[in-house]
């Protein structure tokens, strides 16, 4: 604990130091927090060049607006829920780009959850990655970051109904390729 | 519903602590982000506080000379309320020229050279005082007018500055944007590639930072140097030979300037310059204009007639010549070689005046150092550019020198008193660049300056010089 109180003081210097501009104080946050935020950014876009890019932009607006961080929460949340902002807003501006793709082949593709125990999470970021961009999105906010679906349809200005079967087809793509890489797994009738 | 929350607590779990480490060129690209944001505000910064300092500089310009003008204004009543007891027309008239005939042997007018007691003096002084306070009020309205004008056309330019950076920062986020969504479509690229591109990203940014960088040049500047000038009644009347001829010199200096956008510099450095005047060499435009109301009484009395002689009245006292000329009152400290002192007197009043007689001709010259500050506005930028520029200077007298120049030979005789060591002048110019390479190029431009205040302070003397000068230089830009 004593241990922990350090680092949190620590940290609070280095919050402070990076708000007053100083560059070795962001190198020190940039390497705290980069490889953590590198991997929310991947799990929100499809290659490593765009989840390098809102790493980047991500730490820009950090250290932009890191004067306006108030400690009243965890700061690695706030810095995430930049990171997440980031993406949504990308994905806002590329959605028309985006083409909609025939997922039906994954109906009715029900499995039991359990399936996703054996899968490493090096292996589950290549499948979500993997979904397409509207159901990543939904996904990713949704499970990872624990939105609702009206904060969802507010920040994707999409509908509730549409995140909803959304979310569903991403499981059900998800349940289905993890299958075919983990075997059969126990079939299931209540996990729609 | 039980399973899917499980299934999500299962992934949530797994990315929990999930963490990938990012190639090192992301924080490299980072630190390049943020050294570009961080210049970008400084840019920003340093444009708006030269504009800042050239409008301030402006305004201590204009309260000097408000100042000045005020403080000849209060002198001026002051004396005039000196003279308030009633008098008659008459007694007026005869005191009047009682005092006149007395002011023709006086040298330097209203310094206390004056021989009559003050209680004579006074009427005398009102009237001629009343008239320079006409003269004097309207000179400062006017240059207080010139003043106001420069601050306005300042302001606006630094408007159309404001306009420009707005502009071209929309313009250059508005790209980034663009850039953004194009990348967004490539798929997998290669470490190299990456590198590449981050190598290229910098050589982009480098590019894009040329707009702003440091111009250093050296000109020299052929010009006309001449003066405006204007004196009090009395002054005027003992001083024969009003000069308002200009002379041809050169000048030049090191010039340095902030690009602060792609149009807008701030230019600074230091220069020289000269000015002065000469007593002509032929009859008509000696020092000594033959005034009908002198008669020599002895001396070189035939030399005044005579080509290439410089002659003029001259105050003789506690030790001192003192001579009235166009710039101001020269202490002579070493007499002009042959030169003979003698006395004259006026065909009316029988009163006499020493008159200074010399071979040669009179030379008066200034020297200044000219520390400027210009806002310089590209109109045009190709190969060939056209800039319009305009400021301030400071201008330090450095040299302050009166001559007797003869036969090929020059004498130091004294210098002018009461000019002003600090001054502010204004400057306007367009120039004519050619780029001969990336970095060099040479420049044709003429300028014109003028001295905002009267660089001498007696208040019987206002003596301002400008210069038309084309500047001729190269410059290295960086």
């Amino acid at each position: 604990m004593a241990h922990l109180q350090t680092t949190l003081e620590d940290l609070k210097q280095i919050i402070a130091e990076c708000a007053s501009g100083k560059m070795r104080a962001q190198e020190k946050l940039y390497r705290m927090f980069a490889s953590k935020m590198f991997a929310v950014c991947l799990r929100y876009s499809r290659d490593n060049s765009e989840a390098e890019d809102n790493l980047q932009e991500g730490f820009i607006k950090v250290f932009s607006s890191i004067k306006n961080f108030r400690h009243e929460g965890s700061f690695e949340g706030w810095v995430r829920r930049i990171m997440v902002n980031v993406s949504l807003e990308k994905f806002r501006k590329q959605q028309t780009m985006y083409p909609v793709e025939d997922v039906s082949i994954y109906e009715n593709q029900q499995y039991a959850d359990e399936i996703m125990d054996d899968i490493s999470a090096q292996e589950l970021l290549g499948l979500i990655r993997e979904l397409p961009p509207r159901y990543r999105m939904v996904f990713n906010l949704y499970v990872i970051e624990g939105m609702s679906h009206d904060e969802i349809s507010r920040e994707m200005k999409i509908t509730v109904g549409t995140s909803k079967s959304n979310l569903a087809r991403a499981r059900d793509i998800l349940k289905t390729k993890v299958k075919a890489l983990y075997g059969e797994g126990e079939k299931s009738n209540n996990s729609a | 519903m039980s399973n899917k929350g499980n299934m999500d607590k299962l992934i949530r779990d797994k990315f929990e602590n999930f963490s990938v480490e990012p190639p090192a060129h992301v924080w490299t690209n980072l630190q390049e982000q943020m050294a570009q944001q961080r210049r970008k505000v400084r840019m920003i910064y340093v444009g708006w506080i030269s504009a800042a300092a050239v409008v301030i500089f402006a305004f201590i310009a204009g309260w000097l000379l408000n100042e000045r003008s005020g403080s000849v204004s209060r002198d001026v009543l002051s004396r005039q309320a000196a003279v308030q007891s009633p008098q008659t027309e008459a007694e007026k008239a005869s005191e009047e020229q009682m005092a006149s005939q007395k002011e023709v042997g006086s040298g330097k007018a209203n310094t206390g050279f004056e021989t009559l007691p003050e209680t004579h003096k006074k009427p005398t002084q009102a009237l001629w005082v009343s008239e320079a306070q006409v003269v004097e009020a309207e000179k400062p309205s006017g240059l207080t007018e010139a003043v106001e004008r420069i601050s306005y056309s300042l302001l606006q330019s630094i408007r159309a500055y404001a306009k420009v950076d707005t502009e071209t920062t929309l313009a250059e986020r508005s790209a980034f944007s663009s850039d953004a969504e194009t990348t967004k479509t490539v798929d997998e690229i290669t470490e190299a590639d990456r590198r590449l591109m981050a190598a290229n990203a910098k050589d982009f940014s480098k590019k894009a930072d040329s707009k702003s960088g440091w111009i250093v040049g050296a000109n020299v500047s052929p010009g006309y140097a001449s003066h405006s000038a204007s004196h009090s009644d009395e002054y005027s009347r003992n001083l024969n030979y009003n000069s308002s001829d200009g002379s041809g010199n050169v000048g030049g200096g090191l010039s340095i300037q902030y690009k602060t956008s792609s149009r807008l510099r701030v230019e600074s450095g230091v220069y020289y310059a000269k000015n002065g005047m000469k007593s002509g060499s032929g009859s008509s435009d000696r020092l000594y204009a033959a005034s009908p109301s002198f008669d020599f009484a002895t001396g070189r009395s035939e030399l005044v007639t005579g080509d290439g002689v410089f002659s003029n009245v001259v105050e003789l006292s506690q030790g001192e010549i003192l001579m009235n000329t166009t710039a101001g009152v020269v202490n002579i400290t070493s007499t002009p070689t042959n030169a003979t002192l003698a006395l004259a007197n006026t065909a009316e009043s029988k009163d006499y005046a020493s008159v200074m007689t010399a071979d040669g001709r009179f030379a008066q010259t200034f020297d200044f150092v000219e520390i400027p500050l210009y806002l310089r506005y590209n109109v045009y930028d190709k190969k060939i550019g056209i800039d319009v520029m305009g400021g301030f200077n400071a201008g330090l007298v450095v040299g302050n020198n009166a001559y007797i120049e003869s036969g090929g030979s020059r004498q130091r005789i004294g210098s002018t008193e009461d000019i002003s060591t600090f001054n502010i002048s204004g400057t306007v110019g367009v120039g004519l660049s050619y780029a001969i390479s990336r970095h060099v190029s040479l420049a044709v431009e003429p300028r014109f300056n003028y001295y905002l205040n009267s660089i001498n302070t007696n208040p019987d003397v206002v003596y301002k010089p400008y210069r038309l000068g084309l500047y001729t230089g190269v410059y290295y830009q960086f």
